[in-house]
């Protein structure tokens, strides 16, 4: 595989961490206030 | 004994604890941001705060504040979630959060009478209180003069004189707060005949019994009388129910009302001390709001004004951020035509261009947008017409079974509707609640904004129809109109089958018109845009990143006979995308889509403006060249040599993105809203399915409608 192409994999998995760990804090955070919209920030 | 009930001293080395309520727009947030520094969201209209938001402060002799903004309320009759959750903060009850030491109550100058209820039933419970007499100015402005050494004397507490916007009084008030941390509690004021006391007593007895200090055992027994429906605070005090009704019955056979005993006695006594206190000059003269509501009010001149100033909002939104957004767009292509020849020609620099250039700047350029709609929306707020607007829904909204104080978490719905469906619990009526909630998302938030303007930018001409108004802007504003009225006669179907019930009057109170003030709209601006950045930066490059991974991989071995172009459609159709796009293609093809505009539809469920950076992935990944999105939606053929993207598709889209409920947040709070559990994830399924359902009809009745008309699709 090239170095290039690797490199490109492994930010399109940090991206995908980044997605899930968003994720599982927002269903956390549900439970003790508002559910986390960042589009509005409550 | 509960002893989160018993008043709690302050100590030196703790942060003194301190809670502002008052009644709805006194300028409680305005006065919380002045102490504090904080930037908490203003409104020239009730029901803007409906959490608890808690922020603080530092003494210049080091001593911590902590402040906690509670929701608006008239008295402490708990008649709406937003209520209860200030009483049972002010009771202790509330399990989540602390006893404040010092209650500061905010009392709007202009409406004395009507504050002093809530004010009187505070300083009943046991707890330090000190008054903001807030908008002294504009009482000031009306003739209404207050001699607050003998208020201060009639009421037994420290009183401040304010002006919250200007951040007037508030060094004194910080002072004052201070201080009455080690003053007594003070106490009821007026007397209640002995009859009454004595029908009260077994109550009292019992609440004190359960915790509560004689004060607020005092005003709660009081204050029960009226109060028809179980308070979770009150659940565990034993025999309650029974002995509410024992001081019913016994004040029944004085001849008393018992759901009026609380009123007479404190209306009395605060008619005498407003008598005493308050001096208004007879006005001479309309005031400047009056001749305002003359024509903002008119019973045929309000609602053409209404529409006016919204049209003239969505054409400047439109045609004011242009200039801007062709700035953003240049520059961001000129910066990524830069990094991009610095990287050679591989995965990565395709990721780098197709992927994050094209994905997120395609969504960035509508950063001025945003600004635009939030300055504007900033504007009709701060000045006092949003109330305006309220009333004058006020009779179309009752039509549909609304009760009016509904219009305002619908105009909140605008911006965003997680805020719209949490402003909801200033509705007293559950059955009201649920129905606006239901109906909320249908408002045009600003998320759709950037899926509206990239669409009418590229189909729609900008024909002029009346001066300051063309196509463009009107088609915005008929996306935001064609939200609302569904809004409406969606409400009416919910409140004529799954929530019916009657519909009750609305007392909604003007506020007069100020001038905005330009830090707090350009701070609020200012939010909102670093909101959108963080958005971009955050979730929808992480978005495009992805998208373009599946619209590159499997790599595809490039057919030579074909052209540059060719080659890389078909790298895209064999992808891990174009094979998902072309599985669904055959559920949007009857709207006219082809599979590019079914993927993107199915990504913006993560988020609404991901539509805009996945086409951007695609025609980045797909095109050879980096002109702008529009222009390569404009150029996009399909097989057959006729343009794949028409007027009436990108009108069909919209209408498609008015409707669809297409945000996980929204989901989410109207789960927690709609009573959490099993009972809020089946109304959270209701209000998803048939706004899916009316997003996909209403879609497929705009192309079959307008194939019938003859327009091409």
């Amino acid at each position: 595989m090239r170095a290039d192409t690797l490199l490109a994999l492994t930010i399109v998995a940090l991206a995908i961490a980044f997605l899930v760990r968003r994720a599982v804090k927002s269903a956390r955070a549900k439970k003790a206030s508002g559910p986390g919209c960042d589009n509005c920030a409550h | 004994m509960s002893s989160t009930a018993v008043s709690e001293r302050h100590t030196a080395t703790e942060p003194l604890r301190v809670a502002i309520i008052g009644n709805p727009n006194t300028g409680k947030t305005t006065l919380f941001n002045a102490l504090t520094g904080l930037r908490q969201r203003v409104g020239n209209f009730a029901g803007v705060t409906v959490e608890r938001v808690e922020g603080g402060y530092k003494m210049p002799d080091g001593r911590r504040i902590a402040v906690l903004d509670l929701p608006g309320s008239y008295s402490l009759s708990a008649g709406s979630p937003d209520e209860q959750i200030a009483l049972e903060v002010l009771l202790g009850r509330d399990q989540a959060h602390w006893r404040p030491h010092v209650v500061l109550v905010v009392v709007d100058a202009s409406h004395l009478e009507r504050n002093l209820f809530l004010a009187s039933q505070v300083c009943e419970l046991g707890l330090p209180v000190v008054i903001a007499l807030n908008q002294v100015d504009a009482a000031a402005e009306k003739g209404i003069t207050v001699d607050v050494p003998a208020l201060i004397h009639e009421i037994g507490v420290p009183i401040v004189p304010t002006v919250a916007s200007r951040g007037e009084g508030v060094e004194p008030l910080k002072r004052a707060i201070v201080t009455a941390a080690s003053l007594p509690a003070p106490e009821r004021r007026f007397a209640l005949d002995h009859d009454i006391l004595a029908a009260l007593a077994p109550l009292q007895v019992q609440l004190e019994a359960d915790g509560f200090s004689s004060s607020a055992a005092a005003m709660e027994s009081l204050r029960l009388l009226g109060v028809s429906s179980k308070e979770a605070h009150l659940s565990h005090v034993a025999d309650l129910p029974r002995h509410l009704e024992g001081a019913r019955d016994a004040l029944r056979a004085l001849g008393l009302t018992p759901q009026r005993v609380e009123a007479e006695a404190r209306y009395g006594w605060i008619s005498g001390v407003v008598a005493r206190t308050m001096t208004r000059r007879e006005r001479s003269l309309d005031t400047y709001s009056d001749r305002l509501d003359a024509v903002a009010l008119h019973r045929l001149g309000g609602p053409i004004l209404f529409v006016v100033v919204m049209a003239l909002v969505f054409q400047a939104v439109f045609s004011w951020a242009t200039p801007l957004q062709d700035l953003i767009e240049v520059s961001i292509a000129s910066i990524g035509r830069a990094v991009g020849g610095l990287l050679p020609e591989g995965d990565l620099r395709s990721l780098v261009v197709d992927g994050v250039f094209a994905g997120v700047g395609s969504v960035l350029v509508f950063l001025p947008q945003i600004a635009f709609l939030f300055a504007f929306i900033g504007v009709l707020e701060q000045s006092g017409y949003m109330a305006r607007a309220a009333f004058l829904m006020d009779r179309l909204m009752r039509r549909v079974g609304l009760h009016g104080k509904s219009f305002i978490p619908m105009l909140s719905g605008y911006a965003c509707a997680v805020p719209g469906i949490m402003a909801t619990r200033t509705i007293e009526d559950p059955k009201d609640r649920l129905a606006t909630i239901m109906v909320v998302p249908l408002m045009s938030c600003s998320a759709r904004l950037p899926v509206y303007t990239l669409l009418i930018a590229t189909f729609v001409p900008a024909l002029p129809l009346m001066p300051g108004l063309d196509l463009q802007g009107a088609t915005m504003l008929a996306m935001y109109l064609l939200g609302t009225v569904t809004a409406l006669a969606v409400a009416a179907v919910f409140r004529a089958t799954l929530l019916r019930g009657p519909v009750r009057p609305m007392i909604l109170e003007l506020p007069p018109y100020r001038m905005p003030a330009i830090r707090s709209l350009a701070i609020s601006v200012w939010q909102r845009c670093q909101l959108f950045l963080r958005r971009a930066g955050t979730v929808i490059l992480s978005l495009s990143i992805i998208l373009w991974a599946l619209a590159t991989y499997p790599h595809t071995t490039p057919d030579a006979s074909l052209a540059p172009a060719q080659q890389q459609e078909q790298q895209l159709a064999n992808s891990a995308l174009g094979r998902f796009g072309h599985a669904i293609e055959p559920v949007v093809r009857p709207l006219g889509y082809d599979w590019k505009i079914g993927v993107s539809i199915v990504a913006s469920f993560a988020a609404r403006e991901v539509f805009v950076s996945t086409m951007g992935t695609i025609y980045g990944v797909g095109g050879e060249d980096d002109a702008a999105l529009r222009d390569r939606l404009r150029a996009e053929t399909r097989e057959s040599g006729a343009p794949a993207y028409t007027p009436l598709i990108a009108v069909g889209l919209m209408v498609f993105y008015v409707y669809a409920l297409m945000c996980m947040s929204t989901i989410a709070v109207t789960v927690r809203e709609a009573g959490g559990g099993r009972l809020g994830w089946q109304w959270a399924g209701v209000q998803f399915g048939y706004m899916l359902a009316l997003a996909y009809g209403a879609a497929w009745l705009v192309v079959v409608v307008g194939r019938a008309m003859g327009f091409a699709t």
